[in-house]
């Protein structure tokens, strides 16, 4: 539809490897202006690489950049920025401490005569972008006090900034609720009306489906298809993702349900309110909430990082509060949210973070037994399928599903009892996230509770046997899934009110 | 659609000026340095007088200037800790240069220069090799401190011509002020200018606060910090120049007794964050005069040094008690 035209940006051929892997090997990608063309692929596909060499922070071993028409040779981010292309990163790129203003114009402060900063000039050029992007907020506030869904906004209109041409966007509502992910929307179909071509990168397809133009597909650091969204079927997209077809991204099958293992009863804390939830053997619990709902601190009150009241009961025994050594030994694991910063231990090995949890039990008199550590953490590599050239290799180097699985099996190399799990699938893509489901559902199945905190309702919907749905650390409604539940109605019941967030 | 603003119309009173003022970093320091210094007023009769004070100022002009290099390398999240031995190097260059050359000028031209090449090197070092600075500058604080010893023998080098104008700079006053109090305040004005008014200052915060966020907005990162590491070895220089007019001698251990960990002190006691990004020179300013202070009427009562670390050490701690309460205060007042 829009071959007529010159493109934006062409990349041609463009190939990069780094030690030990081919990251890109030969790929194509064009932008046309008013086009948001999406690029998908599973982790390790090579798409943040794309990014980072458009942006200039990687040079490519071979292929071409064009920017209307013209071959560019991009040494730094600066040449990226003065050919007036944006990235909008998925790990928001803020300096927490500046200003909004500060923050907009970072690297491009607007300047009097001797290259004094032109304060005035700042603040109102920031309000101007601010209102043309729907937010009415004074520009001398600092970043660390936004929302997120603010601190993305501030970080398009630091693009805006910089008269951007081609914006980039790397996977930009990881962090957003429903509403907010609308008004992103907006906003994106605004700058497309305006002939910005918007590059979109994504792991959530129903997303693809409602913004892109076009859609390019790699795998392993290959192209594999670019086709116009209203030319491709969802199971296309995961077909060519995954290299197999994806039958069932949820493969929940019911177990027997067992005794109640998990009894929280009136718990408060943060800005919990009164929180009770029950998780019984082979079952699968969900909490939904938005982001700010509360939904992850659950997890922290019932596991002792985070101070609460109330009462928390384990198989019948209690669980003290502020005691999560307390929790583990009775048989409660939590992998909460922030997978790199409160689980990994990224410069250790997939060998040292599997075995975390569990290394006393290889150790005798404080000396570890080496070779039953090692024992011990091939058979949960095996049994998980986690993709690792070796035991000893950094975990940082591992793709986030294979993150994510390690740090499942570092609490499965523990006897437990119920299993509390916070957006198990945040920035996983869509192959691993059928196996993490698999291995929830198998837990289940072995007579394990499990209790999932999650911000996507599509998740809850598909793992979970019962729902409960929060709103502002109260929790507002209860529903048995597969019989009741429809993403309506927990919709509805999770944002009403929530209105006045943006 | 909750409106979020700040709210700058509906309060600009005078009085919630001032209890705006009271929250900020800064206001704490002065309260903390007045409780000082009217404490010493009523415990030690002979900080009454007015001389004091001048010569403290006279004093403290040179772990002054050392701080602003400091605080600004700290502000972009680095360090520098051989400014302690960069004293010996300047001092000992100068002089040997004066009885060299019998040119007063150029034993200071080459006392000066000394600053800015060990600042490259560890500019290149850092930005370049990609070490860490703590270490890469806690080498140098060995390797330079070596490089006097075996140079001088462990001998103070004497000013042979004896250029009394030297000397006298340190001496002398503009009016009432001390000549290198003087020399103080116009670089610190100078360094604060250039912190909040021109881009490379506020460069200098971003890359503290997020290197990345900094780095993929163009800004170029080594470079500015290339240039700090030098003006931070610069400063440091400027101050061993100070000492070494005081005395007129190239002393091997000017320096030794801990002066870059008194003058971190002095910084970060003024709020600059350890991890960079946060933080003002007039914090530091503030936080040198306060430990300046503390010495010196501790000095003045005639308690012993024991006793001064121990008071100066709790001096710190409280500061760095009200800063972190500051820290936690401040999640209430955002909008």
């Amino acid at each position: 539809m829009f071959s007529s035209q010159q493109p934006l940006l062409q990349l041609t051929g463009i190939a990069k490897e780094f030690p030990g892997t081919k990251a890109l090997k030969g790929v194509d990608f064009s932008l046309y202006a008013g086009e948001v063309h999406a690029l998908i692929g599973e982790n390790g596909a090579g798409k943040s690489t794309l990014i980072k060499i458009i942006a200039g922070l990687y040079q490519q071993d071979a292929g071409t950049i064009a920017v209307e028409g013209v071959t560019v040779d991009f040494h730094s981010p600066a040449d990226s920025l003065a050919h007036r292309i944006k990235v909008v990163y998925q790990e928001l790129d803020l300096v927490p401490d500046l200003s909004i203003a500060e923050n907009v114009f970072l690297g491009n402060l607007p300047k009097k005569a001797l290259r004094a900063v032109d304060w005035q000039a700042l603040y109102s050029k920031t309000s101007e972008l601010l209102l043309d992007l729907g937010l009415h907020i004074d520009p001398q506030v600092p970043i660390s006090a936004l929302t997120v869904a603010q601190q993305q906004l501030v970080e398009i209109a630091r693009a805006l900034s910089r008269q951007a041409q081609i914006i980039i966007m790397d996977e930009p509502t990881s962090a957003l609720s429903q509403t907010e992910i609308e008004s992103l929307f907006a906003v994106i179909r605004r700058l497309q009306g305006r002939g910005v071509g918007l590059m979109y990168v994504s792991h959530k397809l129903d997303e693809i489906y409602a913004i892109a133009d076009r859609v390019t597909v790699f795998r392993d650091g290959e192209h594999i298809a670019t086709e116009a969204v209203a030319d491709t079927q969802h199971s296309d997209l995961v077909t060519w993702m995954v290299g197999r077809e994806v039958k069932d991204l949820y493969p929940r099958s019911p177990a027997v349900r067992g005794p109640a293992l998990l009894e929280v009863d009136s718990v408060s804390g943060g800005n919990i309110e009164n929180f009770s939830l029950n998780v019984h053997a082979g079952e699968i619990v969900a909490v939904f909430g938005l982001m700010g709902s509360g939904v992850h601190n659950v997890g922290r009150l019932i596991f002792g990082n985070m101070p609460r009241s109330g009462s928390v009961r384990l198989g019948g025994e209690v669980i003290h509060a502020n005691a999560p050594m307390d929790a583990i030994r009775k048989g409660l694991g939590f992998l909460t949210e922030n997978r790199k910063t409160d689980g990994l231990l990224l410069p250790l090995s997939v060998k040292d973070n599997i075995t975390l949890v569990s290394v006393n039990n290889y150790a005798k008199l404080m000396v570890i037994n080496g070779q039953e550590e090692r024992r011990a953490t091939t058979g949960i590599i095996d049994k998980l399928s986690i993709k690792t050239p070796g035991i000893a290799q950094k975990i940082r180097y591992l793709s986030g599903g294979n993150q994510q699985k390690s740090l499942i099996g570092r609490w499965l190399l523990e006897d437990l009892q119920v299993l509390m799990f916070a957006e198990p699938t945040r920035g996983i893509d869509v192959g691993s996230k059928a196996e993490i489901y698999r291995l929830m559902d198998d837990m289940a199945h072995q007579g394990m509770g499990i209790l999932v905190l999650s911000t996507e309702l599509p998740e809850v919907m598909g793992i979970a046997d019962r729902i409960i749905v929060m709103r502002q650390g109260k929790s507002v409604g209860r529903w048995v899934a597969r019989e009741e539940a429809n993403e309506q109605d927990l919709m509805t019941a999770a944002t009403v009110q929530m209105e006045k967030v943006i | 659609m909750a409106v979020l603003s700040k709210g700058k119309g509906g309060n600009s009173g005078s009085a919630s000026r001032l209890s705006r003022w009271l929250l900020t970093r800064e206001a704490g320091l002065v309260i903390l340095l007045l409780a000082v210094v009217i404490l010493f007023w009523i415990l030690e009769p002979s900080t009454r007088q007015q001389r004091v004070y001048w010569d403290l100022l006279r004093e403290i002009s040179p772990n002054l200037i050392a701080a602003i290099g400091v605080t600004m390398l700290m502000l972009a999240g680095e360090f520098d800790l051989s400014i302690g031995s960069m004293l010996a190097v300047t001092g000992v260059t100068t002089i040997v240069v004066f009885n060299g050359t019998d040119n007063m000028w150029l034993g200071i031209l080459a006392g000066l220069a000394t600053g800015p090449i060990v600042g490259s090197i560890h500019g290149y070092l850092v930005t370049r090799q990609k070490m860490n600075s703590l270490v890469t500058t806690l080498g140098s604080l060995f390797a330079l401190r070596g490089m006097v010893y075996v140079y001088t023998n462990k001998t103070p080098i004497i000013d042979e011509n004896g250029f009394y104008d030297f000397q006298d700079a340190y001496y002398n006053n503009l009016g009432p002020v001390p000549l290198p109090f003087v020399l103080a305040i116009i670089l610190v004005a100078l360094a604060l200018i250039v912190l909040t008014q021109s881009e490379f200052g506020r460069n200098i915060y971003a890359i503290g606060g997020n290197e990345t966020a900094a780095r993929v907005s163009g800004i170029k990162v080594n470079l500015i910090k290339f240039i700090l590491f030098v003006i931070c070895a610069g400063s440091a220089a400027i101050s061993g120049m100070i000492l070494t007019m005081q005395t007129g001698t190239g002393y091997f251990d000017s320096g030794s007794s801990g002066f870059e960990l008194i003058v971190i002190a002095g910084v970060v006691l003024g709020g600059i964050a350890l991890s960079g990004g946060k933080g003002s020179l007039v914090g530091t300013v503030l936080g040198v005069l306060i430990l300046g202070m503390t010495a010196k009427g501790l000095r003045l009562m005639g308690v012993n040094t024991n006793m001064q670390l121990m008071v100066t050490g709790s001096i710190m701690i409280l500061a760095v008690f009200m800063h972190s309460f500051h820290d936690r205060i401040s999640i209430f007042r955002k909008p």
